[in-house]
């Protein structure tokens, strides 16, 4: 008699529906799933409390990267001498006769105006330190323009009852989440990245600002004296999104002076330029920058006139060359031609037009540009046709 | 760090307020004049009554409910405590956490539903404690979640004590209370600062064989005894503190106490406190 294998009687395996049965149950999944509603109901979910406070119970920080408030109002408005309105009133001012400024304070003052219709989305962060009065203040860690923009919005249409703006108090501030922030809302100057990239690095040192300097900048400053900390490139990569190489050259910028940082970021002069002008001898370095913003000039002609500058031509000439209202109106349209080439796609082509164009509107240019337009269309119709 | 003082005594009408209170703006005016010390002092009134912060900030003690110390203690996350902070009137250094009285009600039915209700006021205040020398709280006359909380945010516990009979007979069940916090709540740290012997009457006959009573059971933790004068319930009445009702001639000569009997003993508690929390200090 041969012996059969016997198989264990599993009453179970009965009783189971052929469905039940049937069904591969994925374990792995399951197993994950308890874990994570295990430790979510250890930790808590995470809950995070957003407040309303008024702009005059708050802070810019001195040291952010981004400088936003013109120089000429900050220091007093840092010393506490005029609060958020009064210089928010003063900026108002002293935009009617910049461009720059002017530019600006349209953004923020539409910044404003969409907090009234649409409600401000995102909370500013910051912590709550010590004031000068004994009291406390919310520091801003990231969302200063929406707090200038409802401060602006204040002083523009003299509002008396302060708004109410959300925030979020966290537990440590962080130069990283400031750089990141900056990049949500718009690509921060070439200045700007020079000191994102210093504050970087002076937080990774644990060089805190000092906040008896007058100028910022020489805080941001300082990280040109110092040695890069181990591992701070391959750090800040992902957070800059720039090449290593092109870091080095953005924080160089910081050798010019405050009063040429300030005006390079208001302008938002490109690193090219301010790097061909820091060729340039230290007294010519204004001039540049100033024709540079004014002219437009590239960096080649930026480099020209540092090759100038070597071969001690007369200035005059040279300055009265490039100022030729010819010189300004190519460049101005060479420049043109180049950034809508430089778009990689047809999409792209048409949204820069569109936002040109909504400039040219919002600028009040259409009617004495669209002529010229016309007329330099013809003038050139008519050259490309003769050869 | 701030020393956190608690005054307690589930009996009403001891003198905790007024302590309290007087404790508070004498701790305040030592730091500005005797100590020269920027540092400040933060007065907490966990009593739904608010009446302590009427004496130093009448008019602006109270706040809506999301603004007061009662959304500190139920809410959760807790709003930020140091945008409640304000400043009391007669004291630049002396600061409060403005009080709802309907708010603080309803709160003190809540609290016992709450997950980690003993130490509510403490972490609330956690965030700050760094930016005081002295916090104190008073307490409502009841030893419930409120007065916990107040025991548990302490490091020091002052006891009040009326010098009869009736007195006496809560402070065994406080000193149990104090027992339980050290051991379940892990708060051995916390001390009884002193017994305060308040409301005395030099009259009454019982009062010196109470006060005996008390200096042999509580050897070594007694503070000088407070009398009672009308100095110090006009002085509430005027929503003041009795060392802005009845000021020296000059703080220049680095003083407290003025011809007022009440501002001499509340002075002299004043130096006793500071002696057992600081130790001896040099001025």
């Amino acid at each position: 008699m041969s012996r059969r294998k016997r198989t264990r009687y599993n009453p179970l395996e009965e009783s189971i529906p052929e469905s039940v049965a049937t069904h591969e149950v994925d374990t792995e999944h399951t197993v994950a799933a308890i874990g994570r509603e295990m430790e979510e109901a250890e930790t808590g979910p995470v809950v995070e409390r957003i407040e309303r406070l008024q702009p005059s119970k708050m802070l810019p920080d001195r040291f952010q990267p981004r400088r936003i408030l013109p120089s000429a109002i900050r220091s007093r408005f840092f010393a506490g001498e005029i609060d958020c309105y009064q210089a928010a009133r003063e900026w108002l001012r002293m935009a009617k006769d910049d461009a720059g400024w002017r530019a600006q304070i349209d953004e923020l003052l539409a910044m404003g105006g969409s907090f009234e219709e649409h409600g401000q989305i995102k909370p500013i962060t910051g912590v709550w330190v010590s004031a000068d009065d004994g009291g406390f203040v919310f520091q801003i860690e990231t969302g200063e323009r929406r707090y200038w923009a409802a401060c602006l919005r204040v002083a523009h249409e003299g509002l008396d009852e302060e708004p109410l703006l959300r925030v979020e108090v966290v537990k440590a501030p962080s130069r990283h989440r400031q750089v990141i922030e900056n990049r949500h809302a718009q690509s921060p100057s070439a200045v700007g990245q020079a000191c994102e990239i210093a504050a970087l690095m002076l937080e990774m040192k644990g060089v805190e600002p000092d906040y008896t300097l007058d100028d910022e900048y020489e805080y941001f400053r300082s990280a040109l004296s110092k040695r890069s900390p181990r591992g701070f490139w391959p750090k800040v990569e992902p957070v800059m999104q720039l090449s290593v190489r092109r870091m080095q050259q953005l924080i160089d910028l910081l050798k010019l002076p405050a009063s040429l940082l300030e005006l390079a970021d208001r302008y938002r002069v490109p690193e090219r330029v301010l790097r061909e002008v820091l060729t340039l001898p230290h007294e010519s370095w204004e001039e540049a920058i100033w024709m540079a913003i004014q002219q437009g000039l590239t960096s080649d002609e930026i480099a020209q006139l540092a090759e100038d500058e070597k071969a001690t031509k007369p200035r005059r000439r040279t300055d009265d060359a490039i100022r030729r209202p010819e010189r300004i109106a190519f460049s101005g349209i060479r420049r043109f031609a180049r950034a809508a080439i430089n778009v990689a796609d047809d999409k792209g082509l048409r949204q820069m037009l569109d936002d040109v164009a909504d400039e040219v509107i919002v600028q009040g240019l259409a009617e004495e540009l669209l002529p010229l337009l016309k007329r330099l269309a013809q003038l050139i119709e008519a050259r490309r046709s003769r050869l | 760090m701030a020393i956190v003082i608690t005054v307690a005594n589930q009996k009403g009408g001891v003198g905790k307020t007024t302590t309290a209170v007087n404790l508070a703006a004498g701790l305040a005016i030592w730091l500005q004049y005797e100590a020269r010390s920027p540092d400040r002092v933060l007065l907490i009134d966990t009593d739904p009554q608010t009446h302590a912060l009427m004496a130093i900030a009448f008019g602006s003690h109270l706040a809506a409910p999301h603004g007061s110390l009662a959304a500190l203690l139920i809410e959760d996350p807790p709003p930020s405590v140091q945008r409640m902070i304000r400043r009391a009137e007669h004291h630049h250094n002396l600061h409060f956490i403005p009080n709802n009285t309907q708010a603080m009600t309803d709160a003190r039915m809540r609290i016992p539903s709450l997950m980690a209700r003993e130490t509510r006021l403490a972490r609330a205040i956690e965030p700050i404690l760094e930016l005081y020398a002295y916090v104190i709280i008073d307490t409502p006359p009841t030893l419930d979640d409120l007065m916990i909380n107040a025991l548990v945010a302490a490091t020091h516990v002052l006891i009040p004590v009326e010098p009869s009979y009736l007195g006496l007979s809560g402070l065994k069940e406080l000193q149990a209370a104090i027992g339980q916090v050290r051991r379940h709540l892990k708060r051995q740290d916390l001390q009884i600062l002193g017994y305060l012997p308040t409301r005395c009457v030099s009259q009454r006959s019982e009062v010196q064989e109470i006060l005996d009573y008390l200096n042999e059971s509580f050897h070594g933790k007694m503070l000088s005894p407070i009398h009672e004068t009308t100095d110090l319930t006009y002085a509430h009445s005027a929503h003041m503190d009795v060392f802005t009702y009845r000021p020296p001639r000059s703080r220049q000569d680095v003083r407290l106490a003025s011809a007022s009997r009440a501002t001499q003993e509340y002075a002299r508690l004043v130096d006793e406190v500071v002696k057992r929390t600081l130790g001896p200090v040099k001025v």
